[in-house]
């Protein structure tokens, strides 16, 4: 049997304790291989943003199992889980997230801080490339306060992929753009999808969500069924969990 | 009135933040309070009495302890002499029966010049003729009698004079300086008041006031008030005066002043030692009040503009529906009055309660409860202000210009970061000078009592004219003291109490006692078992014996032998050797070099001393008996009935042991280390209060910095490193900026504190204690990190 490069069994959030318990994530099960390109979707407060910072490292699943790159990361340390947040995993958030005192460049070559033995060229090279990648690198020195929303994302997305990692997490990446921006920032998804990269992607427009090759929907934290994707039918089965 | 109710919310919201900012501005307000009611008397160059505004300089004669004593007329009398002096006025002072209203008391009379009371423009007399002829009365004084004194007469006693009570000294001139005052009287008075009694018969009238006359002039009863003409100033006085009387006259006597080094001081002031150590304590305050000043402002600034930051929408959205900037002034400051208000009261009583003990403790002060309120109106408005304008600042950098703007935004944000780093390097600093100082204070506190060379416990008890007894002795049979030592070997005597000998000085010289560079050291006559007894060792030779004197390594110093060995067996000349019953006619020789002794207390141990047999002397008006704890009883007894057989007019009484002796006299430094450690602790601790706050508002503020270095990858150390690194740079800032106030000012310390020393291993200590409290201050937000999701973190709940 072919290994995951993700796969969760059973997995649930709680939030709050007592009477304000709610159930963010209940007995989610799924799995991804490389190379997929799977939208996450679902009426707001579903649980999709809680998914994905569990599937990112970014928070503890309250019970269930997860292995990312065949490790279970209940057995991981603290360590261990920074050392796959840095090489396997990149982030991009619906606000951005950059921060907001670094230049460019300085965000972008942010991961490669945390990632022993990279020499400052080594790393302002690697960081270039990127910008270059998502065609931006002529504002390497500008403040993101100086970027509009569009250019802040791919100067976001540089980011994450400064570091090739193995999965790409984006939440909403589009959601604070306009239809154009939108749009420019997903042919870049796909691009890097069609490079190799796997990505999860949570969106709440369906057009975008339909151009994906698998489509998960939630509601009230569970999986409801998945779609075959209407377009681009590829290697992957249709349905899994 | 909403407004105000809501800043009361604010203020609960945080309340150990809250707490931190009162206290600290309750503090501030009293310390302002203080240090302004302080100021006027502790600045003012003459006593507040004095209305004349030519130039005055105050003379008087060097005492062992430094301070001003007492000089005599017929010293003070040279000046006149000198160019630049205008005239001299006296002041003086002598304790003398009177009569008044059929009653005889003792009463301290202050002699004036009546010149210097025409100065003073407080006592209303026409002329100096009608003047001789009146006194005035303190109305504590009046107070033992039942009826009002004015218009009677009052006698004294010793010259038989009756004088009219004119009216009451007014309130400023009860304390005149050293002196406190029942009856103010016309200095040309004194001589009558000298009392002189001989043993058989009467003298001639003549002969005897002539004495008197004499004797008047000589006692060392009188501070002079030198008035200068334009030009002159008190250095060229200084210059001329001579070091000691020419003895003229056909009738002079020798008193111990004549060895004393004169005493100038600028100004009229008849107690400066007294206010030069107020004055330092003056500065501390005022030190105290600019540093605590600066912390409230700061902290109150970074406090108020991250909470404004927080509600720069808030405030953005008024401005939009039509507020203008003055009603969100007025807002701001009705949601502060809370805070003025606690702060202000809570200041306002800690204020009367230190003005109550200073009033109590130094009433030499002259503090009016006018001055009061008024430093603590000035406190309130001050603090006031200083509320205020730390709302008001940030609101202007938070709203200039456009409304809307981003970069605007991410500018005052910029300007918080550099407020709360300014903020974080100041509490550093504030608590690293005032650990350092109390450190420093504390370490020559400690070393100046644990190098006490000698045995601290043995009791010291004196044998003293009966006070009580109406025939009054006034020179100890020398029988008894001799019988007194050798009755009991672990019984020593010396002429006067070890820590505060009422020394008589001497010039001595290796070669000749008048050469111009002999040395002035204190004289003191003890036994020759007393160093044994105290527990000395002597670094050379042995104890006192006829003709033979033991010096400290103070004197030794001082007549420049190169090590205590050398001098042993030289011969000296001692001016005075009289004084101490030797032998002028014989040589004299050094026996024993002692190590320096705690006489005139711990921070006088270098005073140079020369110690002679006991004896020799033959005469003493009293002497000290040393003895073991244990010897104590038996001593008391056996001398007890010595007394009673010999001579029932002495007395003996106890003076307590060496260490309870120094002790009191350490009773000002222990006070001012008290203080300011107490002072130390509540800074310190409201600096590393202020700098937890701080870091953790900052750290907060970071949060999602955090939450997305954690998504890149970023572990705990990274955040541990980045919280830390960024205290770093206040840190190092901080602490080089100390080491440089204190490298400047170790001086000024000195001279602040006589008791200050620093050194290196005081400065690591104090960076350590600093470190802790920063490394303290970064665990919280740090656990506070780590415990929430990074999620969370990023979405900033
Ligand atoms: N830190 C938290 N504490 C308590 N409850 C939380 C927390 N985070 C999320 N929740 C709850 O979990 C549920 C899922 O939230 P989540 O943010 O995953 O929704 P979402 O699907 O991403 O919604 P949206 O589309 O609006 O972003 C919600 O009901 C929310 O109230
Ligand atoms: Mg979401």
């Amino acid at each position: 049997m072919a290994d995951y490069l993700l796969k969760t069994e059973n997995l649930s959030k709680v939030f709050g304790k007592g009477s304000a318990q709610t159930y963010a994530l209940n007995d989610i099960s799924l799995h991804v291989e490389t190379g997929d390109f799977i939208a996450i979707t679902g009426p707001s407060g579903c649980g999709k943003s809680t998914l994905l910072s569990i599937l990112g490292l970014l928070d503890n699943p309250t019970s269930g199992d997860y292995r990312l790159c065949n490790r279970n990361i209940r057995q991981l340390s603290n360590y261990q889980k920074s050392h796959l947040r840095n090489r396997s995993l990149g982030w991009i958030f619906q606000n951005f997230n950059l921060i907001c005192d670094m230049t460019v460049l300085e965000n972008v070559m942010l991961p490669l801080r945390y990632t022993k033995g990279i020499s400052a060229a080594q790393m302002k090279k690697s960081a270039i490339e990127c910008l270059q990648q998502v065609s931006i690198a002529d504002k390497a020195n500008s403040l993101p306060s100086e970027l509009s929303g569009g250019q802040q994302q791919r100067v976001a997305i540089a980011r994450a992929i400064v570091q090739h990692p193995d999965i790409l997490l984006a939440d909403e990446p589009t959601g604070s753009l306009d239809s154009e921006n939108a749009e420019q920032i997903f042919q870049l998804l796909q691009k890097l999808n069609i490079g190799g990269m796997t990505i999860l992607l949570v969106t709440h427009a369906r057009e975008l969500a339909e151009r994906c090759n698998r489509i998960i929907r939630m509601k009230d934290g569970q999986l409801c069924d998945t779609e075959p994707m209407s377009v681009a039918p590829d290697h992957n089965s249709l349905y899994r969990a | 009135m909403f407004d105000i109710i809501f800043g009361y919310r604010l203020l609960l919201k945080n309340k150990i933040q809250s707490l931190v900012i009162m206290s600290g501005l309750a503090l501030l307000c009293a310390i302002l309070v203080v240090v302004s009611a302080l100021t006027p008397s502790i600045l003012s160059q003459k006593p507040t009495w004095i209305n004349s505004e030519s130039r005055h300089v105050t003379v008087g004669v060097t005492g062992h302890d430094q301070r001003m004593q007492p000089s005599s007329i017929a010293r003070l009398e040279q000046l006149q002499q000198l160019p630049g002096v205008a005239n001299i006025s006296y002041l003086g002072q002598i304790n003398t029966p009177v009569r008044v209203a059929g009653k005889t008391v003792t009463a301290s009379i202050i002699l004036i010049d009546f010149q210097l009371l025409q100065k003073s423009n407080l006592v209303k007399s026409t002329n100096d003729i009608h003047f001789q002829q009146q006194v005035y009365i303190s109305k504590d004084f009046a107070r033992q009698f039942s009826h009002a004194l004015p218009g009677e007469y009052l006698t004294l006693e010793e010259s038989n004079l009756a004088l009219e009570v004119a009216g009451y000294l007014p309130d400023s001139l009860h304390n005149i300086g050293i002196w406190q005052a029942d009856i103010l009287l016309s200095v040309r008075h004194f001589s009558g008041l000298v009392k002189v009694n001989f043993a058989n018969g009467k003298l001639e009238t003549a002969l005897l006031n002539r004495i008197k006359n004499q004797l008047a002039r000589e006692m060392p009863s009188f501070i002079g008030i030198a008035e200068l003409t334009s030009g002159y100033t008190m250095a060229d006085i200084a210059a001329h005066t001579p070091d000691k009387r020419e003895n003229t006259g056909n009738l002079s006597l020798s008193t111990n002043i004549d060895n004393l080094a004169p005493y100038f001081f600028p100004g009229i002031e008849f107690a400066p030692e007294a206010k030069k150590q107020l004055l330092r304590q003056w500065w501390l305050l005022l030190i105290l009040a600019i540093s605590f000043a600066v912390m409230n402002s700061l902290n109150l600034l970074t406090m108020n503009f991250s909470k404004l930051l927080e509600r720069t929408t808030e405030l953005r959205l008024r401005l939009s529906v039509g507020a203008h900037y003055t009603d969100i002034m007025r807002q701001l400051a009705a949601e502060n009055l809370c805070l003025i208000a606690i702060s202000g009261a809570l200041g306002l009583a800690l204020a009367a309660g230190t003005f109550w003990l200073t009033q109590n403790m130094l009433p030499e002060l002259h503090l009016s409860s006018g001055i009061m309120i008024f430093a603590m109106l000035l406190a309130v408005v001050l603090i006031g202000t200083l509320v205020l304008l730390s709302a008001w600042l940030p609101m202007f950098s938070i709203l200039r210009d456009n409304l809307f703007n981003r970069s605007k935004s991410q500018q005052s944000t910029l300007i918080g970061r550099w407020l709360s780093k300014i903020n974080v390097t100041f509490q550093i600093l504030v608590a690293g000078v005032v650990l350092s100082l109390a450190c420093g204070i504390f370490s020559a506190q400690w070393l100046s009592l644990s190098n006490i060379n000698l045995d601290t416990s043995i009791q010291q008890w004196s044998v003293i004219p009966d006070q009580t007894s109406g025939e009054r002795k006034h020179l100890l049979p020398k029988t008894l003291w001799q019988q007194l030592q050798s009755e009991n070997a672990q019984v020593a005597l010396s002429q006067d109490n070890t820590i505060k000998p009422d020394s008589l000085t001497s010039e001595i010289s290796l070669y000749s006692p008048d050469e111009p560079t002999a040395n002035l050291v204190n004289l003191l006559s003890v036994s020759s078992n007393y160093f044994q007894l105290l527990g000395v060792s002597f670094l050379s030779g042995t104890s006192v014996a006829e003709q033979r004197v033991v010096i400290n390594n103070a004197a030794a110093h001082l007549l420049g032998f190169p090590n205590p060995d050398a001098a042993i067996n030289q011969r000296l000349f001692i001016r005075n050797a009289y004084l101490l019953g030797l032998n002028e006619q014989e040589p004299i020789f050094i026996a024993g070099i002692i190590e320096n002794l705690p006489h005139f207390g711990t921070l006088n141990k270098h005073t140079p001393m020369l110690y002679a047999d006991i004896a020799m002397l033959k005469q003493t008006p009293a002497v000290t008996v040393l003895v073991n704890p244990a010897e104590q009883h038996t001593l008391y007894n056996g001398v007890n009935s010595l007394i009673t057989a010999n001579d029932p007019y002495w007395s003996l009484n106890f003076d307590g042991s060496i260490q309870q002796q120094l002790q009191y006299e350490n009773r000002y430094l222990n006070q001012l280390t008290l203080v300011a450690l107490t002072l130390a602790t509540l800074l310190s601790a409201l600096a590393g209060f202020s700098l937890y706050y701080q870091i953790n508002a900052d750290a907060l503020q970071q949060q999602t910095r955090f939450g997305i270095m954690i998504a890149v990858g970023a572990s705990g150390l990274h955040i541990l490193k980045l919280l830390m690194s960024s205290l770093a740079s206040a840190f190092i800032v901080a602490v080089s900026l100390l080491a440089v106030l204190l490298l400047i000012f170790q001086a000024s310390f000195r001279v602040l504190f006589t008791e200050y020393s620093v050194s290196l291993l005081q400065l690591l200590v104090v960076i350590a204690m600093l470190s802790i409290i920063m490394v303290l201050s970064c665990i919280k937000p740090f656990i506070k990190t780590l415990h929430n999701s990074a999620a969370s973190l990023i979405r900033g709940s």
